[in-house]
């Protein structure tokens, strides 16, 4: 059964104008978006900037509450939750934010960091916080001496590091990473995408791995989706996705990250056009068809979700 | 490189102190490299490395009351180093021009693009205020933004972060510069957008003779775009060769390590990455002898004592590493 069931997700933000802020807008952040999450499993999710891959992971665990959809977690809808019960839930559903910076409260230890989702949601001795807070500091790569100390004497790899600590002290079942990786130089990055990878084989922890750079996705993932302006326009394992794209918006994507291969030229590459649209005013139909290179008469209507191969879903209507 | 061209900038022993309340902090430390007509050079590191200082010092954009500059910036037979502030000012922006990281912040957010293209037209290139607003219109035009005619009275948060970039790509190209410092120039954008401006680069240095240094980390970027690569740790050049001798020969520890850290499309993905341990050393507190020494896996003892010269090759190849030696 799949830990994590997302369907038909909304986030609408409202745009209000004049006097009486009266509504007279709607940005669509999100724009039903449906997936699951399986244990174990990293489920990739890229796009540019603006197509709503953040607000999909924040509407996940309700820090900003969904417009619509339902998000059911190990088979119960955490919309339908009393406070207590969500509250309960969320030790199951943690967050590794994208900066290192400002996710860590500068007035807090690493030991406090760390320690207060324990105090928060377990009933232990002050000594059994303290080992178990040193245990994660080891298993995360910092030395258990270090808890004294506050977030600005670390460097951005250790303090993501401090985060991921903080996230599994109350052993979740399910981590998003939003760009958890995206900040660090890449010696550094590669360091914290092994010890994630160390760590779900361990803990058989389920990832949703919110991203821009392809490469890591594709290092890090089991099934990979690809958003524009709101919507999956593509959901397929990683190596079916990379290997064989069918949307010309993922196509585009891939075609577009530099090789780091001098040999490799990428003369031949799809360059799209222009900008992605506002989400305040998106385009008719298929969202992508204004910069899509295959775009047809048909493509001003909203394409279907579908299943085309087995686990490999898609919203193009060049695929009937 | 080119043989017999001679040298359009060349960088001889830069060093670049900060002075701060914590003692000196030597950011650049003895830096030497060439940049030939016509070639873009990649200069390559991970933040700290002193690559964008390096980039400033050269520009002497940095304030000179806190910091101290030695070594010699030779360009056009001049040293610029020693060039009064008004001299490097007419030089500043028109022979050779800087592209910045961040489109949010370096463009100035009350003057209209058109007004922030045009200062330098009518610096450099002596321009009266009409005819330096047209040639905005036509940089515009160049660096394929739509609409120019319309652009160019709008401000920069009006414009999306691709289309600051080309902005900020038109100023730096403005008055025919033949030296383009390009600092990080697509690291904010989106993979798409990126596209777009590599390809633009590329398409507008094939019609001129402008040189590129371009900075960045993206191993990617520089891959498909420079000819030539040098690779800084901890303010020091540690290699530099052809782009495809770097991919596929690399000598210094530290490039093989970057380069085996990058997740690679389509790469095999059983396999771990490859970390380089540790992280890179405060500036403050430097180890001693190399300094990759506590981070690389090869370390011998002389690593730890004394710092490796630089080893040439050749004309384009050379490696600061004890490892190296003449023959390999």
């Amino acid at each position: 059964m799949p830990v994590l069931e997302v369907e038909n997700l909304k986030k609408y933000y409202p745009v209000r104008k004049g006097f009486l802020q009266r509504t007279v807008n709607h940005v669509k952040a999100v724009d039903g978006v449906s997936f699951h999450l399986n244990p174990g499993e990293t489920l990739g999710l890229v796009g540019e900037s603006g197509c709503g891959k953040t607000t999909v992971g924040r509407s996940i665990l309700r820090l900003t509450p969904p417009t619509a959809g339902t998000v059911m977690f190990k088979g119960k809808d955490l919309g339908k939750m009393d406070r207590e019960t969500l509250r309960k839930t969320r030790t199951s559903l943690q967050i590794i934010f994208q900066d290192p910076f400002s996710s860590l409260n500068p007035r807090m230890n690493v030991g406090q960091i760390i320690a207060e989702p324990i105090k928060n949601f377990e009933d232990l001795s002050k000594s059994k916080i303290r080992q178990r807070v040193a245990k994660l500091m080891t298993r995360v790569g910092l030395r258990s001496a270090q808890t004294g100390r506050y977030p600005h004497e670390f460097s951005g790899g250790q303090r993501q590091r401090i985060g991921i600590a903080r996230a599994l002290a109350v052993n979740p079942d399910v981590i998003i990473c939003d760009e958890a990786v995206s900040a660090l130089d890449v010696s550094i990055q590669a360091q914290i995408i092994n010890l994630l990878r160390d760590l779900q084989e361990e803990m058989n922890l389920a990832y949703l791995f919110i991203a821009h750079d392809l490469s890591v996705v594709e290092h890090i993932s089991h099934r990979v989706a690809v958003m524009y302006l709101g919507r999956i326009v593509e959901l397929a394992s990683a190596r079916s996705l990379y290997k064989n794209p069918l949307h010309p918006y993922t196509k585009a994507l891939l075609s577009a990250v530099p090789i780091p291969d001098p040999l490799v030229k990428q003369e031949q590459n799809i360059v799209l056009s222009g900008d992605v649209p506002s989400p305040l005013d998106p385009p008719e139909g298929c969202t992508f068809h204004p910069r899509c290179p295959m775009a047809r008469d048909k493509c001003r209507t909203r394409p279907g979700y579908r299943e085309i191969e087995p686990d490999h879903w898609i919203a193009c209507h060049l695929y009937p | 490189m080119k043989a017999g061209m001679a040298p359009l900038l060349s960088i001889v022993g830069l060093k670049t102190s900060f002075h701060t309340l914590d003692g000196t902090i030597t950011a650049v430390n003895g830096v030497d490299f060439d940049v030939y007509p016509g070639e873009t050079l990649g200069l390559v590191g991970e933040s700290g490395c002193g690559k964008s200082v390096t980039a400033l010092s050269v520009l002497r954009l940095l304030n000179p009351s806190m910091t101290t500059i030695h070594g010699q910036v030779n360009f056009d037979g001049k040293n610029l180093l020693s060039l009064d502030p008004e001299e490097m000012r007419m030089i500043r922006g028109g022979t050779i021009s800087m592209i910045f990281q961040e489109p949010m912040t370096s463009l100035n957010p009350i003057l209209t693009v058109g007004e922030q293209i045009s200062e330098s037209l009518r610096l450099h290139e002596k321009l009266g205020r009409k005819k330096a607003w047209e040639k905005a219109i036509q940089m515009l035009e160049i660096v394929q933004i739509p609409s120019p005619e319309l652009r160019v009275g709008e401000y920069p948060h009006k414009l999306s972060g691709g289309m600051r970039q080309r902005v900020m790509i038109a100023m730096a190209l403005s008055c025919n510069p033949r030296l383009i410092f390009a600092d990080e120039p697509t690291t904010a954008l989106d993979v798409t957008i990126q596209a777009q401006i590599i390809r633009l680069l590329e398409h507008l240095k094939k019609g001129s003779n402008t040189s590129i240094v371009l900075i960045t980390h993206d191993l990617g970027v520089v891959a498909q775009m420079a000819s030539r690569v040098v690779v800084m740790y901890a303010g020091r050049v540690v290699e530099e060769a052809p782009v495809v001798e770097l991919f596929h020969d690399a000598r210094h520890p530290y490039t093989k390590g970057l380069l085996k850290s990058v997740p690679v499309l389509g790469g095999d993905k059983k396999t771990r990455l490859n970390e380089i341990p540790g992280i890179v050393p405060n500036l403050l507190h430097m180890p001693k002898g190399c300094s990759f020494h506590p981070r690389c896996s090869m370390t011998m003892d002389i690593c730890k004592k004394e710092s490796p010269s630089m080893i040439h090759f050749n004309k384009n190849r050379r490696v600061a590493c004890w490892l190296a030696t003449d023959d390999f």
